[in-house]
């Protein structure tokens, strides 16, 4: 894909998880921003629109889209998100958070005029309330370890692009599907959706907390 | 490209050379061949036919019934000899390239044996070591397992007859040609010889259903005469210690029987999940480029948007552009301010010029429009899919237990031997231990064939599912000749088809909406030239895989064809040519007929004397041709010289 195209797609996808998480209070870091937004990214299908073509990959701690830093970053520089709390870990890495400026506040809305971007918005809410609603944020990094395309990819290496939206191979979408077409066919779809989206954040809460009992146990000095 | 690493490599023809066919020709001709067209030009009777069949013939040596069921359209030297006035003078020689090495093959008209081979520079003049090597040289340089693969190959992919032998609807021949050219992936040989199993398997099991139907007969016969001799009714007494082994034969029969027809449901179920499945992969890479177009757009709006903001909110991107204040370091820079303008105006980005993406409305709407609905039919074939599978998957589990109790049944019972001793007596007994010994021999091969033709069926599916990225580029490219001979899109789709012993697959084409799965559902034309696209396509593909090119060699349908789809069938070989392939065609001399359309279109004017055979200087002309002569030298110097 085009930078500049996955550039600009990301920064609305960030101006929309920024501002869905500042009405919880609260302001998502480098980790969390990566993390939201491929749960974002892996229920959108529901909502019949697509989420970014090759975006995500797995990488060292999880999956990763270099486009949603670089987005960051470019609002930051532009004066639509401003950076909080940097501080310098031992490991020699860097954590901050990211809040909308008022521009990028004013800029959100803009935005959820258009059809798509607003339907979006709706994806982006959902995962924002049950990051804030039980789970808490530190969770969703959890939940996107426990999700099946990664579980799947992530044997093979690094680098490998995730498809959460593909029902062609292991993945969300596919789960989901599967799911779907268990349950009595009802006219009014968004009923299902919430339901798939209620069960499918209670998967990967199980998934999650099967995948922590399997880890072996960490020493600590 | 190593040879058995991605198939096998097709041969690619540059020259021949044909001496001592007085009559049919009046001397020699020799030829070379380049990437593009090599037009034998001719009338009725002066040899087109029989001067390309000697091209195929010196490299194959005919058809025989290695490579050809149907004895109709066997061949061999017979076929020149009875023509020629000396056959023994006869020669044939071919020149064509494999993996980049240059051989030679020699024939003569007395015998379909090699004559001789010359590798590179050095001629092999013994026949016997000649042939060695060419088989070692077909096995080292193309990959080919032995030659009458090879043979194969040319006459069923590389040449098209006069005889129009089709491939586009030949199950057995696309099975063969498939896993041939994909022989890295499937072991070709194994397969038919294991499909000759099966065929065996059935004519012993037809042999033996007829033998027991006979043993029936002669045993209700003989019960007839008991019970008219006796005047009561025989009862149905079982002969000591074979009534456990009857029930045993009759209960293998039943499950046999059983599974057959679960089988048969099974099938069905499994050409409905390939259907659905290719349905979504169709609407996949539809929704795939959508997204694509969708993508773009919505980054145009994002751009504009975002452009809008900054500018309302005088942000930093927005001073530079207006008041020339530096993002950076708060300084004023008019220079700055002049390029931020500039690239502002045309798309670009305000500060590293690099180009932004922009929207029509309109569009974007139109394109999201189009996805929902893709996205909707998606998950709509998705939702037909799913029952389909969970049930194919209790078959197949069905089929596992049915085929677990056949076993168990099969090995508790008793060998029974016939010996020759043992053949039928016309009584009673020995006609009812007949009965069931060829009871349980009949179920016993159908139990066989059913394990056979499900190892042989999956064996296909799960070669076909490999070759699937290969598939898919196969009808990329057939599209693409197809659609250009058509005018319309035409794509390749793989249909579920066999006979009452296997279901395998094949590709059919599918145009106006409607799937061609016989040859009668095409016009006389389209069959013709949908088979050539289908056989350029897989050249193409073969080509593609082992980073070579080849030849087709192709009596052009040319009296199938009416003057409106001329510059469709120039189009469609240009299209070939131009992929540096070499294509021998045959054409009568006609007036902007299609060889002289292909020619002007495809060759340089001064390169065209060396891109056609001119029959007319060669062959024998009859009292007709004489007399049109002058009209026909004239409509060659047209394509010579326009």
């Amino acid at each position: 894909m085009d930078p500049s195209v996955r550039s600009f797609l990301r920064m609305r996808d960030v101006v929309l998880a920024s501002s869905a998480a500042s009405r919880y209070q609260h302001a998502l870091n480098r980790i969390q921003l990566q993390k939201f937004l491929y749960l974002v990214d892996a229920i959108t299908f529901l909502f019949d629109i697509a989420p970014p073509r090759e975006a995500h990959r797995t990488y060292k701690h999880g999956p990763f889209d270099a486009a949603i830093q670089n987005a960051v970053d470019c609002l930051t520089f532009r004066g639509l998100a401003s950076v909080k709390g940097v501080s310098r870990q031992a490991d020699g890495t860097t954590t901050a958070f990211y809040e909308l400026t008022n521009a990028g506040k004013a800029w959100a809305k803009d935005l959820r005029i258009d059809v798509a971007t607003a339907t979006r918005w709706q994806a982006t809410q959902l995962v924002a309330e049950r990051a804030a609603h039980g789970l808490g944020w530190p969770r969703l990094r959890d939940l996107v370890y426990a999700e099946p395309t990664y579980v799947a990819a992530r044997p093979n290496g690094w680098g490998q692009y995730l498809h959460p939206e593909d029902t062609r191979s292991t993945s969300t979408a596919l789960l989901l599907r599967t799911v779907e077409s268990l349950l009595p066919s009802r006219a009014g779809q968004p009923i299902h959706r919430d339901l798939l989206i209620d069960l499918y954040f209670d998967f990967l809460e199980s998934a999650a907390e099967s995948l922590r009992l399997q880890a072996p146990e960490v020493e600590i000095r | 490209m190593t040879p058995g690493t991605a198939g096998v490599i097709l041969p690619k023809l540059t020259g021949f050379r044909i001496s001592g066919f007085e009559p049919i020709f009046r001397g020699s001709i020799a030829a070379a061949l380049k990437p593009g067209p090599l037009v034998i030009l001719g009338g009725n009777g002066l040899g087109k036919t029989t001067l390309m069949q000697a091209v195929i013939y010196a490299l194959t040596g005919g058809a025989s019934w290695e490579i050809e069921e149907d004895k109709q359209y066997r061949w061999d030297h017979t076929y020149f000899k009875k023509r020629l006035d000396s056959a023994n003078l006869a020669s044939i020689e071919v020149d064509f390239e494999l993996s980049a090495e240059r051989l030679t093959v020699r024939r003569g008209c007395m015998s379909s044996t090699l004559r001789a081979l010359r590798i590179g520079e050095e001629w092999i003049q013994d026949p016997m070591i000649a042939a060695t090597a060419f088989a070692d040289n077909l096995r080292r340089l193309g990959g080919y397992p032995n030659p009458s693969d090879f043979s194969f190959l040319v006459h069923r992919l590389l040449y098209l007859p006069e005889s129009r032998r089709l491939l586009a609807w030949d199950l057995d021949a696309q099975v063969r040609l498939l896993m041939l050219l994909s022989n890295d992936i499937g072991a070709e040989e194994q397969f038919r010889t294991r499909r000759a199993e099966l065929k065996n398997l059935d004519s012993r099991k037809r042999h033996v259903h007829v033998a027991l139907e006979k043993a029936k007969g002669q045993l209700s016969r003989l019960m007839e005469f008991d019970e008219t001799a006796s005047g009561e009714p025989v009862e149905d007494e079982p002969i000591d210690g074979k009534e456990a082994s009857e029930s045993l034969g009759v209960r293998l029969e039943k499950l046999v029987d059983v599974l057959t027809r679960s089988r048969q449901d099974r099938r069905d179920l499994e050409s409905q999940e390939l259907a659905l499945s290719r349905k979504i992969s169709l609407l996949s890479s539809d929704i795939e480029q959508l997204r694509q177009d969708v993508e773009r757009e919505e980054a145009g709006f994002i751009a504009s948007s975002l452009k809008q903001r900054e500018s309302t909110d005088n942000l930093a991107l927005s001073k530079l552009l207006e008041l020339a204040i530096c993002p950076a370091c708060g300084s004023r820079s008019l220079e700055l301010q002049a390029r931020a303008q500039a690239f502002a105006n045309t798309h670009h980005c305000t500060l590293c010029g690099s180009d932004e993406p922009t929207t029509e409305p309109p569009k974007l709407a139109t394109l999201r429009s189009r996805l929902a609905e893709k996205l909707r039919a998606q998950r709509e074939t998705e939702a037909q899919l799913s029952p389909i599978r969970q049930r194919a998957v209790a078959f197949r589990a069905a089929d596992m237990d049915q085929v677990a109790s056949i076993n168990q049944l099969r090995f508790a019972q008793p060998v029974v031997a016939l010996k020759t001793q043992d053949l039928p007596q016309p009584t009673k007994e020995a006609l009812v231990v007949l009965e069931e010994s060829l009871r349980r021999e009949e179920a016993e091969l159908a139990a066989q064939q059913l394990a056979l033709r499900d190892e042989l069926e999956r064996e296909y599916a799960e070669f076909r599912e490999s070759a699937s990225e290969r598939s898919e580029k196969l009808r990329v490219l057939y599209m693409e000749y197809a659609s250009a001979f058509l005018g319309l899109t035409c794509d390749l789709v793989e249909v579920k088809d066999g006979d009452r012993l296997l279901l395998l697959s094949r590709f059919v084409p599918q145009f106006n909406e409607r799937l061609r799965d016989s040859p009668d559902t095409c016009s006389e034309a389209q069959r013709f030239f949908l088979d050539i696209a289908f056989r350029m396509a897989l050249i193409d593909l073969a080509s593609t895989l082992t980073d070579s090119n080849s030849s087709f060699v192709c009596e052009t349908p040319e009296n199938a064809l009416d003057m409106s789809y001329v510059d469709n069938v120039v189009e469609m070989f240009s299209v070939f040519a131009k992929k540096k392939h070499s294509l021998l065609l045959t054409a009568n001399i006609q007036p902007d007929g299609f060889a002289s359309k292909l020619l002007k279109t495809h060759v340089p004017k001064r390169e065209r004397p060396r891109r056609i055979v001119n029959l007319l200087d060669l062959g024998q002309l009859s009292d007709v041709h004489q007399d049109a002569l002058d009209d026909m030298k004239a409509a060659v110097a047209d394509i010579l010289e326009a």
